[in-house]
């Protein structure tokens, strides 16, 4: 896979360790300050645990090997017995390990939970550019997936710490013990231990080294599982007969995968072997060295095993230590990455712009502005001038592509133009508090984002201030008021059944219409409407347009749509073309023009003309 | 949903058990074998360890003879090598096995769904069984999945068991020597005492363990809904139409933050009933159980401890029985919690077994139709009524039409009027209620299924592409004709796009999969769409909504290839664009689930009924002198 070598290039994480455990002790003692109490009582039990584990059963035998007295034997194994009893039982109430148990998972859940709210809050507010970014939504990406799961840095770096900590304790504790035993021992176990850490190291990172390949069958065969329970594809496949070919696929992509594992497997053998000739290697030289101490120097049977046991724990705990190293190597870089997302600068103003003016007029003005999206060779918009004012409807059409959807976006402050200014009431808007200046709009746009809250809160977008009656009101203007009666808990019912179980599954149209409440629930100085009747039937659409006067009324509004028919409301038409107005004014003057609006509007028209037929051979031409 | 407090009966819960484990291992033939030996080996190896380290013990507390040290010594180094030979490929070919079992499971179970009734797969509740059994197997790891490890711990118990029992039996057995102050051990009695004492401290233990264990399946479903919630509200989609709305709408703080952060919502966090469960009576039983384990620990030590002291057994044996014994009680009290593992998962597993075994009703037909060079198929639906199970209201009344061969038919009507329903039951999605459907003068339900489909090609408004290669998509099978393939993308209006394309119909859709896929527009996404019903060559093809999305230019292409596309076939076409109304013969008007009208253009708006009302709707803004309003 020459590709890959290439591409692997030793990823610098741009926080160092320190930063990055700062970073999460200051989280920690922010929010849930207990879990670095449990951290301390976790390492402490852990470590009195080995200790008291380790000696029992040699001191007992050495009682025994000594002849002690019955009585001797039994103080002796209550005293170690017991011990561990305390340590393992406080160990077991507190939580030990990765998974979720014991009293330090909800702290440790909560605090979590905690920092993901961070980072959905910055994902939230951050400047809208930063969403096209690819690069920045890779690291929002990563940020994210640190905090998905027990074992993701967010908590798992707790379990890692913990580990460190144990095992540098007992390292050193066992290190004492085998240079005093003999130092011979001591150097050929830390010899044999790196080789052995070194080599096992190498084999398990065929992964990492195969990352590109795995991850491309992983999505495949992820693909293809999640494929079936989708209801999205439940007609089609019964229509056109597409289970044998998803049914091929998908054993296909199964296939791939396991010969892949096999090759990973078959390569973990040789770490499986090498560790298996260092175990001998490591094993041998301990038993020489300590059978030779008890017979030349009378050493006990009970010593032996203390020893020889001693050798063995020293070796897990050296390893123990290169790995949690690892593995808190891994934690950071996954934390380097919430800070990296967490700390980029912003390009928009926010808590210290200037606050928006209230109550003035609005106007809106483009000066020159062009701008083309990342990744694309096109300006999208190109030398843009435009003034809209104060209480204007304005209806902006175009074919697919023309970029009205991205005037929309210029204007309603989501993005900043690559040149020229958008100004509101002759300041440029890059100067304003931009959340406040979203809320000059109600917009719909064509996609959206419904989350499986109530109806009342998904028309007010809150959960804590609703009015009731503005929620009905609005419904009722968006012509979904009786739909919503009918359910039985009605403006309370929850939508979607993610979350709650009981929720409903609102029809395209529906889901329009409950779109539009939002908006005009809002309230905002300026409508946007971009394609709000793709999914309405001709009634709905005519009753939309109906009430759009009475619904623009005293604001400014514009409105994008491919049925003309919406254009003779407004007050102008813009025809966009190739990023620029290409005609403007009135649907009277644009006809008159003769131009392309004209021609589309022929278009679409000349179906619902009386004369249609009569002159079919008249083909539309562009 | 069976109560999860309830008990199932041992024999049930092994009858689901066995059932799952017989349907596991057929979709994976290898795993449970490889297994047994993984386990089997790994087991031996820790005793043939325990024995070894025990003769060399004894040796060193007795007599000390340097030739038996080194055959010990040399015993041990080979035998940790050769079982370690033995058990790295025993994993290998174990985790070969085991790395899609986790595939394995959601095939079988999402599977379903491709072959059960359709009208099941849109049933909210068989979605709603179907969405608790995965979160459970999600979320709390109950069901199939839990298996494999419950299997894996439960023979590496048994194997324990078999093994340490077989190295303790002397410990029963040797004897103190007559005369010594602790004659009392050789008694019976007193070794029945023992037992009893290991039987009653062994039981602490499990006792504990199966009270945590339900105690936390009964807070699953507070689980679940936790993590449904955090989820839904902790990881937001991040694509830019979201990030759009989180933006103009203040989400965050309206209401995202809010239901993060529930009161009594989520039950993992500290104060959360999982928590208190664990600080109470979960942390309790915990630490009962740790108390069980030394307990037991205490009595083994004294009695082997008494029986070395008076005498019976050396200092190696001493190793072996305080080994083998706590072994044999670990795995004992391990191999009951499993156990009732098992049982516990029996009930996941029911539920999961009641979504699997939801019979098919509908596709039962055997007659086979009849091959029409000539496509003279004649559908009638007479007097058809249908109602969606679990709904009240009718959604078709009393519809009787029949399809005129050649024809092309529109289809209009508002939003929720039947028309969408009416497609459905064409293409037999549903059986109606009442009345029936007839082809060639027979009841559908009579002809075997695929037969029926194979007359209808349909692109649906939500019709779904798979992000795979071109040509692929259009067969619908690996198995592709390219010249038809070519033929059908090209009548279908992708033919100048199709001629850009290096790789031709080996094209990916989409970057997904392959870095070099294309990225298609709505329009052309349509176009594929067409193509694909084409070249299933059907003598009906039903369009439904193919235009909303589109610009006028592209809706007047897609509207003048119309009679391209259709060529001989009989055609209908459902839009909310009546234009489209203008170049089909025949145009049915759904209102309130019926037919309220049928007709031709001319005829309907002379009759000045629903079609005129729907067509002024639209056609008023289009007259010839449109004047201001």
């Amino acid at each position: 896979m020459k590709k890959e070598n290439e591409k692997k290039g030793k990823e610098k994480p741009q926080y160092g360790m320190v930063k990055c455990l700062c970073y999460f002790f200051s989280r920690a003692k922010k929010y849930r300050p207990e879990t670095l109490v449990l951290l301390f009582l976790q390492i402490l039990f852990n470590v009195s645990s080995a200790v008291f584990g380790f000696y029992m059963s040699p001191m007992i035998l050495s009682c025994l090997e000594n002849h002690s007295t019955a009585q001797e034997l039994l103080l002796t194994a209550a005293f170690f017995i017991g011990g561990c009893f305390v340590s393992d039982a406080m160990l077991r109430y507190i939580g030990n390990g990765a998974g979720v148990s014991g009293v330090k998972s909800g702290y440790q859940i909560e605090l979590r939970a905690k920092i993901l709210q961070e980072l959905i809050d910055k994902l939230t507010s951050t400047s809208y550019c930063h969403c096209l970014d690819n690069q920045y939504l890779r690291a929002a990406d990563r940020a994210i997936d640190a905090c998905s799961g027990n074992s993701q840095a967010a908590e798992g770096t707790w379990n890692t710490l913990q580990n460190l900590a144990v095992n540098i304790v007992m390292f050193g504790f066992f290190t004492a013990m085998l240079t005093h035993i003999h130092p011979l021992i001591f150097a050929v176990t830390v010899v044999l231990s790196l080789t052995d850490f070194a080599v096992s190291g190498y084999v398990s990172r065929y992964n990492y080294r195969h990352r590109e390949e795995r991850s491309h069958i992983d999505r495949q065969a992820n693909y293809l599982r999640w494929l079936p329970g989708q209801l999205s594809i439940a007609k089609d496949v019964r229509l056109f007969g597409l289970t044998s070919w998803i049914n091929r696929l998908t054993d296909k992509a199964f296939a791939t995968r396991q010969a892949y594992a096999r090759r990973e497997h078959t390569f973990y053998l040789i770490g499986t072997f090498s560790s298996m000739l260092i175990e001998a290697l490591r094993n041998g030289a301990a038993l020489f060295v300590l059978l030779k101490m008890c017979i030349e120097n009378g050493m006990g049977a009970a010593q032996f095993m203390l020893y020889f046991s001693a050798v063995n724990s020293f070796n897990g705990r050296f390893n123990g230590i290169l790995n949690s190293l690892l593995d808190l190597k891994n934690k950071c870089l996954e934390l380097s990455c919430m800070l990296e997302f967490l700390n980029r600068p912003e390009p928009y103003r926010f808590g210290e712009g200037m606050p928006v003016p209230a109550d003035s007029p609005h106007e809106i003005r483009l000066e020159n502005v062009s701008y083309r999206y990342p990744e694309s060779d096109r300006k999208i918009i190109d030398r843009l001038t435009l003034t809209i004012r104060p209480g204007e409807k304005v209806a902006v059409v175009g074919l697919n592509g023309a970029g009205k959807t991205t005037l929309m976006k210029l204007i309603t402050g989501l993005l900043d133009p690559d040149e020229g200014r958008v100004l509101l009431n002759g300041t440029d808007i890059r100067k304003f508090n931009r959340t406040e200046y979203y809320t000059l709009f109600s917009a719909v746009f064509q996609h959206f984002n419904l989350f499986d809250i109530t109806i009342a809160e998904t028309v007010a977008q809150s959960a804590t201030d609703i009015d009731a009656a503005r929620v009905t009101d609005c419904l009722e203007k968006a012509g979904l008021a009786k739909t919503i009666q009918d359910l039985p808990k009605g403006i309370d019912t929850h939508l979607g059944r993610e979350v709650y179980l009981d929720g409903v599954v609102l029809s395209g149209g529906q889901t329009q219409r409950l779109i539009l409440a939002r908006a005009l629930y809002k309230n905002g100085a300026i409508l946007v409407l971009d394609e709000p009747t793709a999914a309405l039937d001709p009634l709905a659409e005519r009753d939309l347009y109906e009430k759009y006067n009475a619904m623009s009324e005293g604001r400014t509004s514009l409105f994008i749509s491919h049925r003309l028919a919406s254009t003779q409301f407004c007050d102008r038409i813009l025809y966009l073309k190739d990023g620029q107005i290409a005609e403007e004014g009135s649907h009277e003057n644009l006809l008159k023009l003769g131009k392309e609006y004209a021609h589309l509007f022929q278009v679409q028209a000349r179906y619902y003309q009386e004369d249609y037929g009569k002159n079919l051979t008249c083909v539309p031409e562009i | 949903m069976s109560d999860k407090s309830d008990k199932m009966s041992w024999g049930e819960a092994l009858r689901f058990n066995l059932r799952a484990i017989k349907l596991l291992n057929s979709q994976n033939r290898l795993m449970f074998p490889y297994m047994v030996f993984k386990a089997l080996f790994q087991t031996a190896f820790s005793y043939v360890s325990l024995f070894v380290t025990a003769r060399l013990i004894g040796e060193l507390a007795g007599e000390r003879r340097a030739e038996k040290l080194i055959f010990w010594t040399v015993f041990q180094l080979l035998s940790t090598a050769v079982f370690a030979m033995i058990n790295g490929v025993m994993r290998h070919a174990y985790e070969v096995r085991a790395v899609n079992f986790p595939y394995n499971i959601r095939r079988i179970e999402d599977g379903k769904y491709l072959s059960m009734d359709y009208s099941d797969v849109e049933d909210q509740r068989v979605r709603d069984l179907r969405d608790q059994t995965r979160q459970n197997g999600n979320w709390t790891g109950w069901g199939f999945l839990r298996i494999q490890r419950e299997f894996e711990r439960l023979l590496s118990s048994v194997f324990n068991i078999l093994g340490a029992a077989a190295m303790s039996v002397g410990l029963f057995l040797s004897r103190v020597p007559e005369g010594s102050p602790y004659g009392f051990l050789n008694s019976p009695l007193t070794a029945l005492g023992f037992l009893a004492l290991t039987v009653l401290c062994a039981g602490i233990t499990p006792c504990f363990n199966i009270k945590m264990m339900e105690g936390n399946a009964a807070l699953s479903d507070k689980v679940r809904f936790g993590n449904r919630l955090f989820s839904h509200f902790g990881f937001l989609k991040q694509d830019p139409d979201s990030m759009v709305d989180y933006r103009m709408y203040g989400q965050n703080e309206g209401f995202i933050k809010y239901y993060n952060w529930l009161p009594g919502g989520n039950p993992w966090y500290s104060k959360g009933p999982f928590a208190q469960f664990e600080r109470r009576i979960g942390g309790l039983m915990k630490i009962g159980a740790v108390f069980g384990e030394k307990l037991l620990l205490c009595v083994i030590y004294l009695f082997v401890c008494l029986k070395a002291l008076g005498g019976a057994f050396g200092l190696g044996e001493v190793t072996q029985y305080v080994g083998a014994v706590t072994k044999f009680i670990s795995a004992f009290t391990q191999s009951i919690t499993i156990l009732n593992n098992f049982r516990i998962n029996a009930k996941f597993l029911k539920d999961i077994f009641a979504f699997l075994d939801i019979p098919n009703k509908m596709y039962q037909g055997t007659l086979t139709t009849e091959k029409r060079r000539d496509r003279k198929y004649s559908v009638e639906f007479k007097d058809v009524s249908f109602k969606y199970p679990n709904s009240d209201r009718w959604t078709l009344r009393h519809v009787s039409v029949k399809f005129q061969v050649g024809t092309k038919l529109a289809v209009v009507g508002e939003n929720g009027s039947g028309k969408s329903t009416f497609i459905k039951l064409l293409c037999r999605l549903y059986d109606p209620q009442e009345g029936e459907i007839l082809l060639n003068g027979v009841n559908i339900q009579k002809y075997r299924y695929d037969e029926y489909i194979a007359i209808f090609s349909v692109v649906f408004q939500d019709f779904w592409l798979m992000p795979h290669k071109l040509g692929q998509n259009v067969a619908g099978s690996c198995d592709v004709d390219e010249k038809r393939a070519v033929k059908c993308l090209e009548d279908a209006g992708f033919g100048e796009r199709l001629k850009e394309l290096p790789d031709g119909l080996e094209t990916w859709l989409g970057k997904d999969f392959d870095e070099d896929g294309i990225v298609t527009s709505g329009g052309e996404r349509q176009e594929i769409a067409i193509a694909r019903a084409l070249y299933k060559d059907a003598p009906f093809i039903v369009l439904d909504e193919p235009t909303a999305s589109l610009d006028p230019i592209a809706e007047a292409e897609i509207y003048q290839n119309f009679d391209n596309i259709v060529g001989d076939r009989t055609a209908i076409y459902i839009s909310h664009r009546l234009s489209s109304c203008r170049f089909c013969r025949e145009i049915l008007v759904f209102a309130d689930g019926r037919i309220v009208e049928q007709g031709t253009h001319d005829s309907l708006i002379a009759a000045g009924g629903k079609y005129k009302e729907l067509w002024e709707a639209q056609a008023k803004y289009y007259e010839k002198k449109t004047g201001n309003q």
